[in-house]
């Protein structure tokens, strides 16, 4: 690949009065293998340009469970983001198939493999730069009650608040997301 | 103004945002008024640098490619 540098800005100065730093709201959905990368890589990259950044897990909330987060998995069941398993052959794994046992641990080992061969950090390391870059976690309580987990089974540095609070901190940001 | 590099990054073969996460970790390391120096092989870092610095309020002074790699050069001002 030949680096083409046509469309690089230019050079640029800084503004003398640096503005107030953004602040970014992220709702983690979703405690899937594929759905935990998006919030996560937006939530580095934020915090990386100098962002507030605080992250609330609802149904996300495996991304903050010690033992569930390394073992995060993929579902191929109805799962409209799942590419098909060869790359050359576009033919992608029909939902009955997919709903097969041993089928998701498969898809798991699938697309950890592609991730590792496309040099992407895994999710504990995305979780370690987070808390090196001083993003805010937050598990709501509610779930934590639905879901069955208690407040030790988290990772540590993760606070504990719910919808106000999300709201509260929403209201004051530059962006909101629900991923 | 020093122009000497005082850190290197070489991001080759790091993906999204990895090239711009170093490069925080490195202008952190480095004294106001020091340059660092990013290598990376992502063909979106052009943008994405240019955010980067736009937003950290770091300065962007220098950028070149060569068949394989960019080159950046960001001044720490705050």
């Amino acid at each position: 690949m030949k680096a083409d540098f046509a469309a690089v800005p230019d050079v640029q100065g800084v503004p003398e009065e640096f503005p107030q730093p953004k602040r970014l709201a992220l709702i983690v959905s979703k405690g899937t293998l594929d759905q935990a990368y998006p919030p996560l890589v937006m939530a580095t990259t934020a915090a990386s340009m100098g962002w507030e950044v605080a992250i609330f897990t609802f149904y996300g909330l495996d991304i903050v469970h010690k033992d569930r987060m390394p073992k995060l998995s993929v579902s191929p069941v109805g799962n409209p983001a799942m590419p098909p398993p060869m790359k050359k052959v576009p033919v992608h794994i029909p939902t009955l198939v997919g709903a097969l046992p041993g089928m998701k641990s498969a898809a798991t080992k699938m697309m950890k493999n592609w991730m590792e061969k496309a040099n992407l950090a895994s999710i504990p390391e995305l979780l370690e730069i987070a808390n090196e870059l001083g993003i805010r976690m937050y598990a709501c309580n509610t779930t934590l009650n639905v879901m069955g987990v208690s407040k030790e089974d988290l990772i540590d540095g993760v606070e504990f608040a719910g919808a106000p609070a999300f709201l509260d901190f929403a209201g004051e940001s530059d962006v909101q997301l629900f991923i | 103004m020093d122009t000497q590099v005082a850190s290197q990054v070489d991001a080759r073969g790091l993906v999204c945002p990895m090239p711009t996460i170093r490069l925080g970790q490195a202008i952190r390391k480095v004294e106001i008024g020091e340059l660092v120096e990013v290598w990376t092989d992502d063909p979106g870092s052009k943008e994405n640098m240019a955010a980067w610095c736009k937003n950290t309020g770091h300065e962007l002074v220098a950028n070149s490619a060569d068949e394989t790699t960019f080159k950046y050069t960001v001044r720490r001002k705050r």
